[in-house]
């Protein structure tokens, strides 16, 4: 048909409003006409909701901000998106019938809200009070059983109570993650000492005292989701900040750096360490050959494998150990100037640990001993606490350093650069349900918010991917972010819809941007409110194209190593041989040991040649050939901040576990006055006798044990106690359960107080005449008293408790 | 000091083994926090009395254990010079913290040296000599209390002798 080149004739005002009641009334199409008008009469809002959605389309005549899209500058600076406020709630919403209510629809939704964010409190289920019910509210008659035709007829199939029972206890498990499948949870607080605007414009550090929410998960790396808490592993230190401009997610370890250097080789490490392919073992444990053979072939990964033999391996709790933020990353201020920072967690109960014949024997008797740990201090009011600090450099700094700061195998020294202490975290709420938090939990590197940026860490860079990714099938789909624990605080508004279970109900018909049916929003947010990464340049050789190879700090394999082994005192270097020792030792092929030694001559030549002797080499191998032949100098050659021992922290006892052995017989009265001034002290006081119930004490009166030798044997304790009382010892004498208690209490170099005749169990047990010139010369944590001193002597018991563990009578092989 | 038990030579040589144990890491301990708490003057009396102990324990193997050693396990000739080689390296390491009088971080650096010296000599003694000498139907006894003797005469001596 030819096209018309006259002009169309117009409709005249009475037609027109016909027109705009009838395009009210259809969906398909409407009429040409800007010039609708309302009829009051007939039908005035579906009327009035055409005619201003119209208006606010037109207000919007052109995309005034498609100019601001191109340019370096416009880049940094992204301008506010456009918006027009719409004349009423008409135009926005879904449908005219929403004034339509009920019980189930609600009300009109308040405007410019996402209702889904908010506290836990919209999601908890209490059911005090009610009666059982199907998953649709209907309630159940019977839950005992089955309906059948007849009482031994057969089961119908029209049993949709059975059936939705069934089915949904046939789903309840989710894929564990891949790594860190081990964890667990807590909920706290973070708060900030002061302003720290000068480098930051993030929201936790925006004012003194103010105060974030966080959820933190502590986990393994290589153990599956039941298996021990105490393995030699790195642990997790997941915190997720939940600000008032977004979710921020600090996923860190209680190690700062890594074994690889590049996301690349991830998959790699963690196929090596996880338990062998062919037949699942072992399990929670880096000793064996997949792993050594690859990190041995791996020499990047020494300085990280000096930290995971340390004791930092093996924690005594997650409130003991530090944590830190791994990568580099940056601050950016209002000004938009940005600093890099290495983010650490100091606990402020100290560094402690556990020793490595402890920790085996604490995976079988209470493998989740870390989880426990974590649950009864915050249970009791002890709540974990962590100052948060940053280092703090500029990129002119880091380019003379000797380490390339991109590289995860790398720390910065704290005696090269300080720490800034910005705040403090409290863990003080447990979770209501693990599944439903702990496990639902999902952290992911790339989630910051403004005020924070990436480092070119090409580790982190695969992190940024990885999270999101593996979660997508842990939490069956992308609106994991809905899931209560993982939902912000701060309000969510995009055009991301639909999707497996999705939750949130968005109202009116824009699902793009940009808008003008919606007015433009939601708008885009512009440099002033919103995420705007860093331009950093890629500093070194701008000439350089796309490439797969490291920059050439990173092939220093050793140096840290070296800094790291000899910053430890001789006891921690000790023990670090000895893991090695273990390691190796459980290592089938003499091939990989001597491939590790040989690594290892490259960091220590002392550690290489102990763990050599330790493994019955007949000669230390030679060491392997180095990446580079000579380093950069390093600025720091020792870093006493490494050592456990530099963090005693502030020597409270909260949360530490002390036994006192108890059979009939015993001195009652000292056992009630040890326990009141241990539980003053915060101590967990567990009065452990051959069996649990009431003792009956010398004077008559009972304690009632709670706990037996049994069923929690020596080693879970921090200390032991052993009262007088002629009877009990003699009991306590014939029970091989006590011989085995305290040699491991002095094996593990924990306080022993022994009053009066109880001294005789200590020589029982077998400990060496040979102590007796420590004893005299004192600071053994071995105390021992006549009977009737006992009272004055658990002030002595609680000054030896806080100094943790007593290595002055660590000998390879044990005394004991 | 209260009244020791009577021991045998190995383990009247063990006890002072612990003993200096407990003192190196009293002095780790403290040299790992010194940045944060004055502990100058502690460290420098543990140094000195460490060095005072294993002076004297040194003296006592050299003069009794080690001829009484080498007379009756002709062997252990080797495992002996080690162990004399040993001292001396020990002794070289005492005579550099003596010299230096103060705690600082060289003498920590110096402490922890000696530290991982010892710990090497003493596993050698108690993984390989102790058993030799357990095996070799010398009366330790009887050493043990000639040990004993001279290490009391050397205590009474004025100390750094």
């Amino acid at each position: 048909m030819p096209k018309s080149t006259k002009t169309i004739p117009q409709p005249d005002a009475k037609r027109m409003s016909g027109a705009a009641r009838s395009a009210t009334r259809n969906n398909d199409s409407g009429p040409s006409s800007a010039g609708m008008q309302i009829d009051s009469a007939d039908d005035p809002i579906s009327s009035a909701k055409t005619a201003q959605a119209n208006q606010l389309v037109a207000a919007q005549p052109f995309n005034a901000s498609k100019p601001g899209e191109h340019g370096f500058a416009n880049g940094l600076a992204p301008q506010t998106g456009a918006t027009v406020e719409p004349p009423s709630r008409l135009p926005t919403g879904s449908t005219l019938s929403e004034s339509n209510t009920s019980d189930k629809v609600g009300s009109l939704a308040p405007e410019g809200r996402n209702a889904t964010i908010g506290s836990l409190d919209r999601v908890r289920v209490s059911s005090e009070g009610q009666a059982l019910t199907t998953n649709q509210g209907v309630k159940v008659a019977d839950n005992q059983n089955s309906l059948k035709y007849g009482v031994r007829g057969p089961a119908l199939l029209e049993d949709f109570i059975l059936r939705e029972k069934i089915t949904h206890f046939d789903h309840e498990r989710i894929p564990e993650r891949i790594v860190h499948a081990r964890g667990s949870g807590a909920h706290g607080f973070f708060e900030n000492y002061t302003a720290a605007d000068d480098i930051t414009k993030a929201a936790p550090f925006a004012q003194a005292g103010k105060r974030t929410p966080v959820f933190v998960r502590f986990s393994t790396v290589q153990g599956e989701r039941g298996s021990k808490d105490t393995a030699r592993d790195v642990r997790g230190f997941a915190v997720k900040f939940y600000t008032d401009a977004g979710n921020w997610d600090l996923v860190g370890n209680n190690m700062p750096v890594f074994f690889i250097q590049d996301a690349m080789k991830f998959p790699d490490l963690v196929h090596a360490v996880k338990p062998e392919p062919h037949h699942q073992m072992p399990q929670a444990a880096s000793a064996h050959d997949t792993f050594w053979d690859f990190v041995s072939l791996m020499p990047e990964s020494t300085h990280m494998l000096m930290w995971v033999m340390s004791d930092r391996g093996i924690p005594r709790s997650y409130a003991t150990m530090q944590g830190f933020g791994v990568h580099t990353f940056r601050m950016v201020n209002e000004e938009g100037h940005s600093v890099f920072v290495k983010f650490h967690w100091t606990p402020t109960a100290g560094t402690h640990s556990l020793v490595w014949d402890e920790a085996v024997k604490i995976s079988g008797a209470d493998p989740d001993y870390h989880r426990r740990d974590l649950w009864e201090r915050i249970e009791a009011g002890h709540y974990p606490e962590y100052e948060f600090g940053v280092q703090v450099f500029t990129e002119e700094q880091a380019e003379q350093f000797s380490f390339d700061i991109l590289d995860a195998t790398k720390l910065v020294p704290e005696e090269l650069v300080p720490i800034r202490p910005l705040g403090r975290m409290v863990l003080n709420r447990n979770p209501d349900n693990f599944f439903a938090e702990t496990e639902q939990v999902a952290f992911c590197t790339a989630h910051i918010i403004p005020g924070l940026d990436f480092s070119n860490d090409p580790l982190l860079a695969g992190r940024i991917h990885s999270y999101i990714d593996t979660q997508l099938s842990r939490l069956g789909g992308p609106n994991f972010h809905e899931i209560p624990i993982n939902a912000p605080l701060a309000q969510v508004h995009n055009n991301q819809r639909d999707g497996m279970h999705r939750q949130a109900i968005p109202r009116g018909r824009v699902s793009y941007e940009p808008n003008s049916l919606a007015g433009g929003c939601p708008f885009q947010a512009g440099a002033a409110q919103g995420f705007v990464s860093v331009a950093a340049s890629i500093s070194s050789k701008d000439e350089q194209g796309k490439v797969r190879a490291k920059p050439e700090k990173f092939a220093d394999h050793y140096t840290q190593a070296t800094l790291f082994f000899e910053s430890q005192s001789p006891v921690e270097q000790d023990h670090i041989a000895n893991a090695f020792r273990f390691e190796l030792s459980k290592v089938t092929l003499p091939a990989v040991r001597e491939r590790t030694v040989a690594m290892l001559r490259n960091a220590s030549e002392a550690l290489a040649e102990k763990v050599a002797a330790g493994l019955g080499m007949a000669k230390v191998p030679d060491a392997l050939p180095k990446a580079i032949a000579v380093s950069a100098a390093p600025e720091v050659v020792k870093s006493p901040a490494l050592s456990l021992l530099h963090r005693p922290g502030n020597g409270a006892l909260a949360g530490r576990k002390v036994a006192i052995l108890v059979a009939p017989g015993v001195e009652g009265e000292f056992v009630l006055a040890a326990q009141a001034e241990l539980l003053a002290q915060g101590v967990v006081v567990r009065i452990v006798g051959p069996r649990i119930g009431p003792m009956p004490t010398g004077s008559g009166d009972a304690l009632d044990a709670d706990a037996s030798m049994e069923n929690e044997p020596g080693f879970l304790f921090d200390g032991l106690i052993l009262a007088d009382g002629a009877p009990a010892v003699a009991a306590l004498a014939q029970d091989g359960h006590t011989m085995e208690f305290i040699k491991d209490q002095f094996r593990h170099c924990k306080p022993i107080l022994a009053v009066g005749a109880s001294r005789q169990l200590l020589m029982q047990a077998g400990l060496p005449i040979s102590l007796d010139k420590s004893v005299a010369q004192g600071g053994t944590g071995l105390i021992g008293v006549e009977a009737g001193q006992g009272d004055g002597a658990i002030s002595m018991f609680i000054q030896a408790l806080a100094k943790h563990r007593h290595f002055g009578r660590e000998m390879d092989p044990p005394l004991l | 000091m209260p009244e020791l038990a009577n021991k045998d030579a190995c383990q009247l040589l063990d006890a002072d083994h612990i003993a200096v144990k407990h003192l190196f890491v009293d002095y780790a301990r403290l040299a790992a926090s010194s940045a944060v708490a004055d502990t100058d003057s502690e460290r420098t009396a543990l140094a000195m009395k460490i060095c005072d102990e294993l002076t004297v324990h040194a003296k006592i193997e050299e003069a009794v254990f080690y001829p009484a050693l080498r007379n009756a396990l002709p062997q252990a000739s080797d495992l002996l010079d080690e162990a004399m080689a040993e001292h001396q390296e020990a002794k070289q390491l005492i005579a550099d913290i003596r010299s230096i009088g103060q705690a600082d971080v060289s003498m920590d650096t110096l402490v922890a040296e000696l530290n991982v010296a010892i710990e090497q000599h003493v596993k050698e003694e108690r993984d390989e000599l102790f058993p030799k000498a357990k095996a070799s139907g010398l009366d330790l006894m009887a050493l043990g209390k000639e040990l004993r003797t001279l290490q009391q005469d050397l205590q009474a001596a004025p100390s750094g002798s």
